[in-house]
């Protein structure tokens, strides 16, 4: 049986739950006061984000996830043909789009109008669905309008109430309708019903109760800022227009927290060591890289709440991050182990790279760079007893010196101030015991 | 209803470059293109001496583009590569299907920009005429992924073994999970991710998303083990 893959996740836990839970920390508890215990939702998955998703408040010097944010949108536009609609006739569309962009009924995907005699054809470009020839569309005005309008021209008849019923409780009586306003109701659509109706219209002025399956209309979407709940700070502000991807503010973790990576260790079964006998805890050791995201050096303090692991070098300063995304910073920026592919430059830098001196190595540190460390940390665990995946929550005390000479104000410019944030990290790792896992063929 | 030419303003591998950078940078792999072969002979001659196995798999061109002696371009008079991009083995850029009233290139290619191996970049075809496909800077493009779109924008993250139909405009910081499969004449906006056959709408990223992928693109250009997508990777 080959060993369950290793994985690794790093999570970033944000307060905003915990602070709501006790809002006002007493003065005299001093600055540790939110951080001197272990918060109830530490392990809480909706507490758990990717460094990637969270927004990072500089006046707050916290970390804001999206439940923690205010959003205010600044922009409405269609995501098929990128035009932007103002907020009031985004509300008399009901946040649709009404120009010529229509989706299938059948997949979703968009649908091309071709011209034919004094009508439009519709036809989706993935699946087979047509029009039905009965629906008749005018040249002159917007497709889009037209849909609109018919399903408009249909929503009296078709109450939202009724929908609400048909979808919530199918065991209500059923509405009273009259042979002619008799609508399908799609059993699929029972687990969210839409506030907008049926694809399904009857056609107009005809005697039959002929039911017609009209295009669905593209959803508008929104750009939004969002700003910090606290102290209402923008954390990022767009650029309204459709087809930009600009900012004109952006405060992300992703460029002031530090970053994590678990890396396994190279010599699979290492430390199961014959000579340990069963009853005595063994382990491995994992290595740790983390890397300054700011451009100032940091000093580092880790601590960990999981009894299993060891951490050789709790304290650690790591370098300033620089701001240049060259090929090689960013060689440098990372441990020789994360190079898979040789090149003139990795061989240049690998050459020209120092070499941790002695002192460092007692210091517990395994390796480092510019920006970075590698530190050891030791997972040991009972025999016997492995678990597939570990948690492993980490607290870091960040400390570094910010320079706070964009405050006008301040006598000296070149005055700066120390800065202490605490995050708790939590590493996740899954396929454990394929590591530790004891390997009886090898010893 | 979206034609294709609708929106190209905006879009395209030189957004971000200012308008006489880039009209270097295609001089500049004009000349690299002219250069290539010479640079091949040059390559096969040290082939024999110090060089290493896997460096010799790659040719490097003068802007830093990397291509698999493996990959399979074709037409390569009217193909555009703006630099520092990487050409996997047996990535097919079908340069060829051009225009035979047009000298302009038919397939433009950004920085950075990473073509996985046994992916399939072919210009669309609309009424016997092809048409040029527009990709730009910090792009990924997985292995066994074929792509016939009128443009994709900067900072895209393509999948393994996705399906781009013809005349699709993929904007700015777009992810498209493995698998995708996006119909003809599809726009995907900003900010998306998309997953499935047709494609869905199942995110909306976050602001990191074009430095996330910037740097993915940057790092696995130089050589560096990126892993998996930030916003690739499971719950």
């Amino acid at each position: 049986m080959s060993p369950p893959e290793w994985r690794s996740k790093v999570r970033i836990f944000c307060a905003c739950q915990v602070l709501q839970e006790n809002p006002a920390p007493n003065n005299t508890d001093e600055s540790d006061a939110p951080y001197g215990h272990i918060p109830s939702t530490l392990m809480k998955p909706w507490a758990l984000h990717k460094l990637e998703y969270l927004y990072f408040c500089d006046h707050c010097k916290s970390t804001k996830c999206k439940q923690c944010v205010t959003q205010e949108v600044i922009s409405r536009f269609c995501p098929s043909c990128l035009y932007e609609v103002t907020e009031s006739s985004a509300r008399a569309s009901s946040n649709k789009c009404l120009r010529n962009c229509l989706q299938c009924p059948e997949c979703g995907s968009s649908v091309v109008a071709s011209s034919e005699g004094d009508t439009y054809k519709l036809n989706c470009n993935y699946c087979s669905w047509k029009n039905d020839p009965k629906l008749k569309l005018n040249k002159k005005v917007a497709i889009g309008l037209q849909v609109f309008n018919l399903y408009k021209e249909n929503e009296g008849s078709y109450s939202r109430f009724e929908q609400i019923r048909g979808s919530v409780n199918s065991s209500l009586p059923k509405p009273v309708t009259s042979s002619l306003t008799t609508f399908r109701m799609n059993t699929n659509t029972k687990q969210h019903f839409e506030p907008f109706p049926e694809p399904i219209i009857r056609v107009i002025g005809s005697t039959d109760a002929h039911e017609i399956v009209l295009p669905k209309l593209v959803e508008l979407r929104g750009k939004t800022s969002k700003r910090c709940k606290v102290c209402r700070r923008s954390l990022t502000k767009p650029d309204p227009r459709p087809s930009s991807i600009k900012f004109r503010n952006k405060s992300l973790a992703f460029n002031f927290l530090p970053s994590l990576f678990i890396e396994k260790p190279k010599n699979v079964p290492s430390i199961q060591n014959p000579l340990v006998t069963s009853s005595i805890t063994s382990g491995q050791t994992f290595m740790l890289t983390i890397t300054n995201s700011l451009p100032s050096k940091i000093q580092l303090n880790i601590s960990t709440s999981q009894s299993l692991v060891t951490l050789i070098a709790p304290q650690v300063e790591i370098g300033p991050n620089s701001d240049s995304w060259d090929e090689e910073s960013l060689i440098q920026a990372v441990p020789f182990s994360h190079i898979s592919r040789q090149t003139n430059v990795t061989r240049r830098v690998f050459m020209e790279k120092e070499r941790p001196n002695p002192s460092s190595t007692m210091s517990g540190i395994h390796d480092k760079g510019p920006n970075w460390v590698t530190v050891p940390i030791e997972i040991s665990t009972l025999n016997g007893n492995i678990d597939t995946s570990l948690d492993i929550p980490l607290f870091l005390s960040i400390s570094y010196e910010e320079s706070v000479d964009e405050v006008e104000h301040v006598t000296k410019p070149s005055s700066s101030k120390l800065v202490r944030i605490g995050v708790w990290y939590v590493l996740t790792i899954h396929g454990l015991d394929g590591i530790i896992a004891n390997n009886p063929e090898d010893l | 209803m979206v034609k294709p030419d609708e929106d190209e303003h905006g879009s395209g591998p030189s957004q971000k470059q200012e308008a006489a950078g880039n009209s270097a940078i295609r001089n500049n792999t004009v000349n690299s293109k002219k250069t290539q072969s010479a640079a091949q002979l040059a390559a096969k001659r040290a082939r024999g001496s110090q060089q290493q196995k896997q460096n010799s798999e790659y040719i490097e061109t003068e802007s830093g583009n990397r291509i698999s002696r493996k990959s399979a371009i074709q037409g390569s008079r009217y193909i555009v590569l703006g630099g520092k991009s990487l050409i996997e083995h047996n990535a097919v850029l079908r340069g060829d299907l051009h225009r035979p009233d047009s000298n302009g290139p038919v397939i433009a290619i950004g920085r950075y920009t990473i073509l996985g191996a046994k992916c399939s970049i072919t210009p669309p075809l609309k009424s016997e005429t092809r048409y040029p496909v527009k990709i730009g800077s910090y792009v990924h493009i997985g292995e066994n992924t074929s792509i016939q779109a009128a443009s994709i924008g900067s900072h895209v993250y393509i999948g393994n073994n996705c399906d781009i139909g013809k005349f699709a405009i993929i904007k700015e910081a777009v992810v498209i999970e493995d698998n995708t499969v996006i119909p003809p004449f599809t726009v995907i906006s900003s900010f998306s991710k998309v997953s499935g056959s047709p494609a869905k709408l199942v995110e909306e990223l976050p602001e990191s998303a074009d430095d996330v992928i910037e740097l993915y693109t940057r790092r696995l250009y130089a050589g560096i083990d990126v892993g998996i997508l930030p916003f690739l990777e499971a719950d």
